[in-house]
Parts: structure tokens; sequence; C-alpha cells
């Protein structure tokens, strides 16, 4: 969520989409779990970016995630980039300020 | 002795685990156990360090022993002249291993604690170590940066005993009591591999297990595969992860347990 504030003057050259895994099948059950921490954590904030649902497991299964919190960044190429996504995609986005900065 | 590596499923295990924490069967306390650590001729070891935990860096093989949920307390048992020691240990609802090692004498022992057991004083026997050692490989150059651990678990208990680091390729060796364990080889981007040991003789080669790229680290630098989407917010849920071409995309994985 703070990358997504950080960066709203680059909306246009980057997505955060949020992909839950299949413990919460619709968002139905979804919002329900999530009243609570929206209420406390989150200063009654909603999450500011897409959240996509996959109540076949598919997903998870065909990226291997295994560990939670793992944040996969695809570059604009299309192409999956190693290493930590948010930190890359934080640095990629420095760049780029820097550059138009100019 | 050499062991065949098998590979597991992280997805399965991962799964598993939170359906038992779903099921509230991981929940902890933290209890007084007492002990006492004798040799094979039943006199009493003074003075020999006990952990949950022993972990090996740099050379240097020490003792964790965990008295609270968050492992912020850390603790340094020994036995005592009469071998006797004790302390506050935290249980997660399921078996633990305390492992006793003196690594100048060169012996060592596991005792299984149960955690519905209510024993007064159990008893750990100690006999000589054995030294294990094995070889990483990484099958993927790329991925020659990776951390890689060596989780030693009693077959009977669900937590490791001990654990050493590689980084990178490389040898590794633990001194670690006799008895089957199961190997386990743990890095951030490659499968885990499994091994079974019987730790019977002096020295025990778990021998070169070459571990293999993850299948997320196989797409680094290529096409991911397709998402399913159930339900969108947001956004279509017809949306492809190719309507992104062009910028940054940034899918952050998340869950609720």
């Amino acid at each position: 969520m703070d990358l997504y504030d950080e960066f709203a003057d680059l909306r246009d050259r980057f997505a955060i989409v949020a992909f839950h895994d299949r413990s919460a099948p619709t968002f139905e059950v979804l919002d329900e779990r999530m009243k609570d921490v929206i209420e406390k954590q989150w200063n009654g904030r909603e999450l500011p970016f897409p959240i996509l649902l996959d109540s076949t497991g598919r997903t998870y299964r065909n990226f291997a995630i295994t560990s939670l919190g793992t944040a996969i960044l695809i570059d604009p190429q299309g192409r999956v980039v190693r290493g930590a996504g948010e930190e890359i995609l934080r640095a990629e986005l420095e760049k780029l300020r820097a550059e138009r900065g100019r | 002795m050499r062991g065949s590596a098998r590979y597991s499923n992280h997805a399965a295990i991962a799964a598993a685990v939170l359906a038992a924490i779903a099921a509230g069967a991981l929940a902890g306390d933290v209890r007084d156990v007492r002990g006492r650590v004798v040799d094979e001729q039943g006199r009493p070891v003074a003075g020999i360090a006990i952990g949950t935990h022993w972990t090996s860096m740099n050379g240097a093989i020490t003792p964790q022993w965990k008295s609270d949920a968050s492992m912020q307390e850390r603790l340094t048992i020994r036995t005592d002249d009469q071998g006797r020691f004790g302390g506050p240990l935290y249980f997660d609802g399921r078996p633990l291993a305390l492992v006793a090692l003196d690594l100048q004498a060169r012996r060592g022992g596991t005792a299984i604690l149960d955690p519905a057991a209510r024993e007064d004083e159990f008893t750990l026997t100690v006999g000589p170590l054995v030294r294990l050692c094995g070889e990483v490989r990484i099958a993927l150059p790329l991925l020659k940066d990776n951390t890689v651990r060596a989780f030693i678990f009693d077959p009977r208990a669900p937590i490791a005993i001990a654990s050493a680091v590689v980084e990178g390729e490389g040898a590794w060796e633990l001194l670690l009591p006799p008895g089957r364990v199961k190997l386990s080889l743990v890095a951030a981007e490659l499968e885990r591999a499994e091994i079974e040991l019987d730790l019977a003789a002096e020295h025990v080669d778990a021998g070169a297990v070459a571990l293999q790229p993850t299948a997320l680290a196989r797409l680094y630098g290529k096409e991911p595969p397709p998402w399913t989407v159930t339900e969108a917010r947001g956004v279509d849920a017809g949306v492809q992860i190719a309507d992104f071409t062009g910028k940054w995309l940034l899918i952050e994985t998340w869950s609720y347990w």
C-alpha cells in the first residue's frame, strides 16, 4: 500500500494487484474476515488496488507460491523478475522518477 | 552410507500447516520441565548443554532453548553436578525433541517430550556423537547465490533439532546424537530435498545433493503462466497478465488464516 501511495505520480507505469489464495474463495468470505483488519489496522481504508480471487487454487499452484507474502514482479516486457518484487519495483520507480524529473 | 533424495511438495506442506493452525492444533503453552542426563552406564553427566535446536554457523555449534512462543528469551541450560537440569519450555502442542551435546567429550543424546505426558522428570541418555556431512549443489547457475539451510529432524518430532547454513554450493557438517534422522535442505528459490538417514556409524556421509529450482525460479526471465481469476474487485474478472504489458506489474500474494 505504501508503494502505491508513494509513487502516485507514476501510476501509468506500474500496477499492483492483490491475489488472494483459495482460503478466501469469494468476496463474501473475504469481506467478513477483513472487517476487523481494515478497521483496526488500516484505519478504515480498503486496499486501493484491485483484488483478485481464485477459488480453484490453480494460480498459486502454477506460480508455485509456497511462502505467503511472496510478491511476484513482472517487467514491462511481461517477464518474471527474479528477487524481492517490492524492493525491485521501488528501485525501478525511483529510477523512472529521476528520469522524469530531468 | 548414502541416502536417496526425495522431493517433497511445498504446497501440500503449507496447506497442511495452515489446516493444522486453523484447527487450533498448535495451541502453545510454557511448561517447566525437569530432566536428568546420564551416560550409557547410567552415571550423571555434569555441565552438558541442552537445547531444543542446535545451530552450526562458522564452525560454532550453539544451543537454543525455546522458552516462549516468540523465541525472544534465550536461555542456556546446563546440567548440574547430579546431571539435573530444568527450565521453562515452550510447547506448541506437538512432541518436542531435546538434544544434549558435549562437543569436547563428543557425546550427546536426544529425548522426545510428549506434550500430553505429565512426567515429573525424564532421563536423557548420551552416547558417542556422529559426524554427519554432506554437500550442496545447485542445479541452475543463476541460483548459486542462495543460502541453503540443512535442517535435521528427529522423525518423532516435527521441529528441527539442528541446522547448518551453506552459502551457495559447498560442504556442511554437523555433530549429532546417534539415531534415525531426516535431513531437509531448504532455500528460498530451490525445491526442498529430504533424505532419511540412520546415524549408526561414527561418520555418516549424506552425499552431494543437487537442489532443483522451484517452479517460480524456473520462470525467471520468462513469461509467467496464465492466472485463474474467479472473482475480481477494482478490475474486470477477465483481466489477463498480458493486459499489463508496458507497465511493471506487482502481484502481491495474500492469505488469511
